[in-house]
């Protein structure tokens, strides 16, 4: 494997984020899944996304690029990527960006592949819908981009059931690398695999990023996985970041509470066998609004002011946190984290 | 207008419950989401099941009330193809004798017959279905084959065929016959579903943690097909009252009592089309039609609960 | 409690799933059997409780060989991989628990209750008396869990076999499941616990049993396997498993042989994987005892220890 590019902070954004926020509604009750957030991608670079369930961050993937069903969720804020405003873009300029600059794959995806249609055929769909390529064409681009994720061109005429978990994988991965977007992000890409594959299927596609340059935002709750791979790691909890910063920083010295307590919570290969850390209590209920830090009920280094006002996310020196232990900095939302009222 | 949730204290006990890896939730409601199959609201899930029930009442209540509520016993005879009247609410037939009287009087048969058939068929079609399916073993193997092949034989002229040889056409006999043919589709869908569910982790779990094999079968499978199963029965019990009528039609069944089927016969036998007797022709089958319609309904309205 | 393997096999439909295994667990000793999918631990797992059948060799608790379908003791239970499947959804939690409480005990139905209320306090699951009439779907993965886990232990049990009880879980909940685990140890509980990473694995078990392709490969104490491996799986399954201490280390050889002479069965099943394949490397290959380990691999056989000295 080529040693990871770390992005300098000078390197371009390639998607930008700028007070995004993702809201779902059902009648009268609303949740704020993502509470606008403020996250830079740059070009070429691994953001890794850590987050338990619950924190909002697959709301996350699907917003940006508006994927999530309008009569239940609604997107606010800014979502740039290169000069495209994507928050109130119309369809047919979603359609330009989706897929050819930036691509999802969301959780499960392998468990969503159409069980009727060939891998090949499906590959293709995704091609023609986004491109004006024939359907031999297609096809053909389909064959060439199973090869590049380490399957055979045979596999295009299988179905789903007739592929492992890893193969499935790579098919999919493979329907997000076939217009050679600048961004491609994944939600939970490995979680169903065992480490063997995991690693494998991981190694494909750091060696795809590396062949065809996109930045990768790489979501997922196993935090060890991304101190590995990322350049970058962002925290997320409750529908916002907590902590963003470079990986080998973050491993060293996380400065939020949160961070902290999560890279002590995973069995170690060395070091004493007995230590484990955990945090105690549930991660909090997007449903619920609340005041203050929204991390303060389960953390054992809580100041008062954390229950009365909110930390901003304040970056300094290329690292960010939203912790009053490191800045005084309220957000200018004020003191409660407010739902979308109507 | 957010409703307003409790605001989250800080000195709530820290509970040890944990969120799992489940996507994040797409629709949060904070309303308790239907519970599927507790209780009697499987029975009755919906205003279309309560519509179809209620439709099944008053048929069994005619049934059951028969000749108190007819206006005039079955035989006797007025004058022939009387057109309604208020004295005759639905004319009278070729012999004079009220077509309403015969419709209330022939209920008791066709909703008799029907139901009882339905149910004993699928009593034994679940039986049957469960064991096999459970048990599996050659037993089940060999079972299945046979349901198989008298599945593939159409069973109207089967039944006709073993209405010939019975000596004697009565109302049990009839209940037999229908009930034994009407078996092998449920029992060929419970076996179905007693497999998916056998494979079922929980089943898993009840073997490892001691429980007998009756146990399993009655409160872990059937209790959780059992709308199925029931869905399944009813559509059942609408094709035994189908071939109940049919019987009658056909002249096959039990000659002595008056069924819808057998007016049937009856009024396209003496031409009651040619007399523009409609009060007679269309009535038993009306009758057919709706009381069918009514366990459509329920039977309908039970799978879709359960699939939504 | 003792349960023993000699020499178990299982093949499905043409397929051998387990090959030769032979295993000694004892009360008071945590094992761990790890392996990717595919190579056959859930298969033991389930002929040790009974579940499957084993197609030859023997499977004996206590000295007497196990029946198929269905549990042999209450000391001897079972935590499933699923939360969301393990449970019925139309009993309540209170009734799946009391229930199997009450099997095969002598308990009255007050009396499981109220073992059913202390078992869920003591997993962690509060207000316990709340959750007794709760449905499965009301519950999260991670405490629908420790429902199972307080099922498993709920009747003495001094043996329980957990099958990955955390992989479908958030790795920061698995670690308070795997805390609970621990914690339960102080019941004289011991585990045979089935997992694909091996840190989860050293975490719980004293003894690691490294599987691949339904035969052992490699034994011995959790904390020199991960350590130092022998067998050459085991190396690479510690290569893949994540590990935030590590400093990022380039791409190991990955090797894919397919120009195996003869039939494959010929040969050791990681001969087209390994990277320090011979043609000495025919099957069966021989188990040997190398520094109290056993490893099944021709690295460590006396000729070729001997001939080369390059590979350790």
């Amino acid at each position: 494997m080529t040693a990871p590019v770390t992005a300098a902070l000078d390197t371009p954004a390639s998607l930008t984020l700028h007070d995004f926020s993702v809201t779902y509604h059902r009648g009268r009750h609303i949740v704020e899944a993502v509470r606008r957030v403020n996250l830079t991608v740059r070009r070429g670079e691994v953001l890794g996304v850590v987050g338990e369930s619950g924190c909002g961050k697959s709301s996350l993937a699907l917003g940006l690029l508006h994927l999530l069903p309008a009569d239940k969720a609604s997107v606010g804020g800014s979502v740039k990527i290169g000069s495209h405003e994507l928050v109130g873009a119309s369809s047919a300029e979603l359609q330009e960006v989706r897929w050819r600059d930036v691509s999802v794959v969301p959780q499960s995806a392998m468990n969503a592949l159409s069980p009727v249609l060939r891998i090949g055929d499906q590959i293709a769909d995704v091609v023609r819908a986004h491109t004006q390529e024939s359907k031999r064409s297609a096809r053909r681009t389909a064959e060439d981009v199973l090869v590049r994720v380490g399957l055979q061109p045979e596999h295009a005429r299988s179905f789903p059931h007739e592929l492992s978990g890893g193969m499935r994988q790579r098919a999919v991965i493979a329907m997000a690398i076939a217009l050679e977007p600048e961004i491609v992000i994944l939600d939970e890409p490995t979680t169903a695999l065992d480490v063997v594959t995991q690693q494998l299927v991981l190694e494909q596609i750091m060696e795809l990023r590396a062949e065809i340059g996109f930045s990768l935002v790489f979501i997922t709750h196993d935090l060890p996985l991304l101190l590995e791979w990322s350049d970058r790691i962002a925290v997320m909890y409750a529908g916002g970041f907590v902590e963003i910063g470079p990986q080998q920083q973050i491993a060293e010295n996380p400065l939020h509470p949160y961070t902290r307590k999560l890279l002590g919570s995973f069995p170690s290969l060395r070091g004493q066998r007995d230590e484990m850390a955990t945090i105690p209590g549930q991660p909090w209920d997007l449903r619920r609004r609340g005041r203050g830090c929204l991390f303060a009920p389960r953390c054992d280094a809580r100041m008062d002011v954390c229950t009365a006002e909110t930390p901003h996310l304040v970056t300094e020196d290329g690292r960010a946190v939203a912790c009053f232990l490191h800045h005084n900095n309220v957000s200018p939302d004020g003191a409660a984290i407010e739902g979308a009222t109507a | 207008m957010t409703t307003v949730q409790p605001e989250g204290t800080l000195a709530e006990p820290a509970r040890n419950g944990d969120e799992s890896r489940e996507p994040d939730p797409d629709l949060v409601s904070t309303d308790d989401r239907g519970r599927m199959g507790r209780g009697v609201r499987t029975l009755v899930p919906s205003r279309r099941a309560a519509a179809g029930l209620i439709i099944i009442a008053i048929f069994v209540l005619v049934a059951i009330f028969g000749p108190l509520i007819s206006p005039y016993p079955a035989e006797k005879s007025f004058d022939s193809w009387l057109t309604p009247s208020w004295r005759h609410l639905l004319g009278t037939d070729d012999y004079g004798q009220d077509v309403l009287s015969q419709l209330i009087i022939g209920t008791r048969v066709s909703v008799a017959v029907g139901v009882l058939s339905g149910l004993l068929g699928s009593a034994l079609g679940t039986l049957v279905g469960l064991l096999s399916g459970y048990f599996q073993g050659i037993a089940g193997e060999v079972l299945m084959r046979i349901v198989d092949l008298l599945l593939v034989l159409p069973s109207l002229a089967l039944i006709i065929v073993i209405a010939a040889f019975v000596p004697s056409m009565s109302n049990g006999v009839e209940i037999l016959i229908i009930a034994g043919l009407s078996w092998l589709f449920i029992a060929r869908s419970v076996r179905g579903q007693v497999l998916t569910e056998k494979s079922r982790t929980y089943i898993d779990v009840a073997r490892v943690t001691g429980l007998g094999h009756t146990e399993i079968m009655i409160k872990e499978i059937l209790l959780t097909i059992f709308p199925v199963v029931f869905a399944n029965a009813v559509m059942v019990t609408t094709s035994a009252i189908l071939t109940q009528a049919g019987l009658s039609f056909l002249g096959i069944g039990n000659p002595n009592s008056v069924s819808w089927g057998s007016m049937l016969a009856l009024a396209f036998s003496t031409g009651a089309i040619l007399h523009q007797a409609w009060w007679w022709v269309v009535t038993p089958g009306l009758c057919i039609t709706i009381l069918c319609y009514g366990f459509v309904l329920y039977g309908n309205s039970l799978i879709e609960v359960r699939y939504r | 409690m003792i349960i023993d393997l000699e020499h178990v096999t299982k093949d499905f439909r043409g397929t051998r799933a387990v090959s030769d295994v032979s295993l000694h667990l004892e009360s008071g000793e945590n094992v761990c059997l790890v392996g990717e999918s595919g190579s056959g631990k859930t298969t033991i797992a389930r002929m040790i409780m009974g579940l499957e059948k084993v197609s030859g060799g023997t499977i004996t608790v206590h000295g007497k060989p196990v029946q198929g379908g269905g549990r042999l003791s209450r000391e001897l239970q079972m935590v499933f991989q699923d939360p969301f499947s393990s449970f019925n959804p139309r009993h309540t939690i209170g009734y799946a628990l009391i229930r199997a409480l009450q099997a095969g005990s002598d308990l009255d139905r007050r009396k499981a209750r109220e073992r059913a209320v202390d078992l869920l306090d003591q997993v962690g699951l509060q207000p316990a008396e709340e959750m007794l009439a709760r449905y499965p779907d009301e519950l999260s993965g991670g405490q629908r869990q420790r429902v199972s886990i307080a099922r498993a232990v709920g009747g003495g049990a001094q043996f329980v076999v957990a099958d990955e009880p955390t992989s479908m879980l958030d790795v920061s909940v698995a670690s308070r499941i795997l805390q609970l685990l621990r914690d339960l140890m102080r019941l004289n509980v011991s585990y045979l616990f089935i997992t694909h990473n091996l840190a989860v694995a050293r975490y719980i078990a004293d003894r690691i049993v490294v599987l691949y392709r339904g035969e052992i490969v490699e034994e011995g104490p959790a904390d020199e396997i991960v350590s130092d491996p022998k067998h050459p799986y085991t190396k690479l399954l510690l290569e893949c498993t994540p590990d935030p201490e590590r400093p990022k280390r380039a791409r190991t050889e990955r090797v894919a042989r397919t120009d195996l002479p003869g039939d494959p069965d010929l040969w050791c099943p990681y001969a087209d994987r390994c990277p320090y394949f011979t043609q000495e490397c025919t099957a069966p290959v021989e188990v040997q005892q190398v520094e109290g380990r056993r490893v099944r691999c021709t690295l460590y056989s006396p000729e070729r220890m001997s001939a080369d000295t390059a590979i350790r």
